[in-house]
């Protein structure tokens, strides 16, 4: 296991002092030299700062006051990983250093719990029986829905739809609202740094419709907020923007001053000339405080998958007068009110977009990880990765010849945990492979489903190490060492 | 490069290479002629002859990283791609790093078709990989190069296995092994199509013929070339 001891991070530096309890007694916890990790009760017993909380799978016990005295924390990543049993685990001989979060994230053991229990206790059919099993899953899902409305502060419950995921939740509104409001002429403008899943849906509707695509451009890596309000005008119809970008990693903030696209702003400019605003909030909702009413979006779409919840389940919030006027998406049953031979009658939000027996467990378990995730606060989770983001910002930026895309931290412009970068002569795929292969890093190498971002960067593919807040500064210490070493070894072999 | 690239391209730059066991670095714009080194018995598979060869030699180095380096070998020995030739038919889909692939069939000795291939790609690992594929598939038969499977490719051991995530969209090994299939397919279908076509030129002539003088006989013979 010596290839293993390379993973012991260097002596802690004066950039640490950033974080709470980064001595290396702490790094127990999140680095360890052998190939199992320190059982919970191991842990809870042998660090002195365990008798001021509770460390349970029970996310309702879940406490992570900090110690009144003067001893040491211990960083969030540290007191969060013990929660999520995938990362203690030997990935090609060395302890797993999973760096792709932006991509999914890891499920705590509540919310497997959660699974678990609803197919062992009480699945049913929702909805529709009246038996004590449906009752209960009935009852599980609708607070799953109310959960997650109160998680982004919706108005109203039944802003809430549940979709697979947020390609879904986008589809529906082209495909519902779109078709329906949108003409020849038309315009919907969006960023050459969204999504494929915020962009092929309206190339699609656009075609049937008549209506046009206007991209923002990049400015200085970000998009170009002057050439936004160009853009405006009375066809405009349709705003779709990144709340944080996957590759970028720009904040598209509420209140900050002095930082690039400010979203609040783009709503208020965006309604003064008519059109609605769809926000995509898959790398925000995870991360940080997001407040539906606060930001007034019209529409806005995460996925359950990336804020701890399993895959398959997602949401869109839309403005119940918006959702109430808008038709079907699929049809089938649920979503119905009547049916007749020749027509039927449709039901109203949100059953009115769910059409089919739901994602009922996946459902519930994005409820069980919105638990989990306020039992620790989101503020508390953005402000560390906020922290976690600036070293590993600066600490990628100490790498000789590499370039890593978005814009610089400082004290107006936060960056989410995630760095897309590429080295010169090396291929971002060869870098992930060698991570992977050679020292168990998981980073993402390719274009990100952002493929008209990386043509405008000037790029094929990058590679990105995204971080969540179970993620410890001594993991990007880790992820640093070995990434030096992937480039010396490529630099050598050429 | 055309798409479909020219056999005589790949016969004038196999004509100069060396054969693979004196192991020295070849000049970039050489094919590797696996197949020349010594003639097979008949009826032995060149192609899984081959694969098995590789698989030997990436077995004998018992350090993963020592097998790392030797693909990147691998990726420094494939020739010279030119520049022409990465247009978008001849680009691999699927690949996080871009690969190209040219594909030709040669009638070269014997009057037996055989499949030609050069590929590049703009990663060094998949390079590495490209290469391997193509010195087990280079020169081979189109029948070897359609029954081979991105499994067999997992003998090698090699970062990256080709035998893990078989389906990703990810996996170059299943990625370029499909993309030489379907451009095999695609190549011996026109050809048989050409080949039905000029047999059908020469019935429909011999039926002009013959029918000139025996009508309503049976069907004719194909007129001798003479």
């Amino acid at each position: 296991m010596a290839a293993s001891l390379c993973h012991f991070p260097p002596a802690v530096s004066s950039s640490s002092s950033l974080f709470v309890g980064s001595k290396s007694r702490s790094l127990l916890l999140a680095v360890s030299p052998f190939k199992h990790f320190p059982s919970k009760s191991s842990i809870s017993a042998s660090l002195p700062w365990t008798r001021s909380y509770a460390v349970s799978n029970d996310a309702a016990a879940f406490s992570v006051a900090s110690p009144s005295d003067l001893r040491e924390s211990p960083s969030l990543g540290e007191i969060t990983r013990p929660d999520f049993p995938i990362l203690r685990q030997v990935v090609n001989g060395f302890n797993l250093v999973y760096f792709d979060n932006a991509a999914t994230s890891q499920k705590p053991s509540s919310v497997i719990k959660a699974l678990s229990e609803y197919y062992e206790l009480y699945n049913s059919n929702v909805h529709r029986g009246v038996h004590y099993l449906s009752a209960k899953a009935t009852d599980a899902y609708e607070e799953a829905r109310n959960k997650v409305a109160n998680f982004v502060n919706a108005a109203d419950r039944r802003e809430i739809i549940f979709t697979r995921n947020a390609t879904e939740a986008i589809n529906l509104v082209a495909y519902s609202w779109g078709a329906l409001n949108l003409r020849p002429g038309d315009e919907i403008v969006l960023t050459i740094a969204e999504h494929h899943s915020s962009i092929v849906p309206w190339q699609i509707v656009a075609k049937k419709t008549g209506a046009v695509l206007k991209y923002v451009e990049l400015t200085k890596e970000v998009p170009d907020l002057d050439q936004f309000k160009g853009l405006l005008s009375k066809n405009t119809k349709l705003v779709v923007a990144h709340h944080v970008s996957n590759v970028l990693a720009n904040l598209t903030p509420i209140t900050f001053s002095g930082s690039v696209l400010p979203i609040d702003e783009i709503v208020d400019w965006s309604h003064k000339v008519g059109a609605k605003v769809l926000v995509d909030a898959c790398q925000s909702v995870p991360h940080m405080v997001v407040d539906v009413q606060k930001l007034n979006v019209d529409f806005l779409v995460a996925s359950s998958h990336k804020m701890c919840g399993p895959t398959g389940a997602g949401f869109l919030y839309g403005k119940i007068n918006l959702l109430s006027s808008m038709p079907p998406f699929l049809g089938g049953g649920e979503m119905i009110t009547d049916v007749f031979q020749d027509y039927s009658t449709y039901a109203e939000p949100p059953s009115r977009f769910e059409a089919g027996t739901p994602a009922i467990a996946e459902a519930i378990g994005l409820g069980a990880a919105i638990d989990y995730l306020s039992s620790i606060g989101m503020e508390k989770i953005h402000n560390y990765e906020k922290k976690l983001s600036e070293y590993l910002y600066y600490q990628l930026s100490s790498v000789p010849n590499i370039h890593i895309y978005g814009p610089a931290p400082s004290d107006t412009v936060h960056r989410a945990a995630l760095c897309a970068f590429n080295v010169d002569n090396i291929h971002p795929t060869d870098i992930a492979t060698f991570l992977d292969e050679q020292h168990g890093v998981a980073v993402r190498s390719g274009h990100h489903c952002a493929q008209p971002l990386h043509r405008a960067l000037g790029v094929n593919a990058s590679a990105r190490a995204s971080l969540y807040f179970y993620n410890t500064k001594e993991e990007v210490d880790t992820f640093i060492q070995a990434l030096k070493d992937t480039i010396e070894f490529f630099t050598t072999a050429a | 490069m055309e798409a479909t690239a020219d056999a005589r391209w790949f016969r004038a730059a196999s004509r100069s290479c060396a054969p693979r066991r004196q192991r020295r670095r070849l000049p970039a714009d050489f094919v590797r002629c696996v197949h020349a080194a010594r003639p097979f018995p008949a009826g032995v598979d060149r192609a899984r002859h081959r694969l098995g060869r590789l698989a030997n030699e990436f077995r004998s180095l018992p350090e993963p990283l020592d097998r790392v380096k030797r693909l990147l070998d691998y990726a420094s020995e494939l020739p010279a791609f030119p520049e022409a030739g990465r247009v978008p038919a001849n680009a691999v889909s699927g690949c996080t790093a871009r690969v190209w692939l040219a594909v030709a069939a040669d009638d070269g000795e014997q009057g037996r078709t055989r499949m030609r291939f050069a590929a590049d790609s703009d990663s060094e690992i998949a390079k590495g990989f490209c290469s391997c594929i193509v010195t087990v598939l280079d020169g081979a038969l189109p029948e070897e190069v359609l029954e081979m499977t991105t499994e067999d490719f997992g003998a090698l051991e090699v970062m990256g296995s080709p035998a893990r995530a078989v389906n990703s969209r990810v996996n170059t090994w299943n990625n370029v092994l499909i993309s030489m299939q379907k451009r095999t397919r695609e190549l011996m279908a026109a050809r048989e199509e050409k080949e039905e076509q000029q047999e059908g030129g020469r019935f429909l002539c011999g039926t002009w013929r013959r029918s000139s003088s025996d009508r309503g006989a049976s069907l004719p013979r194909i007129p001798d070339k003479s």
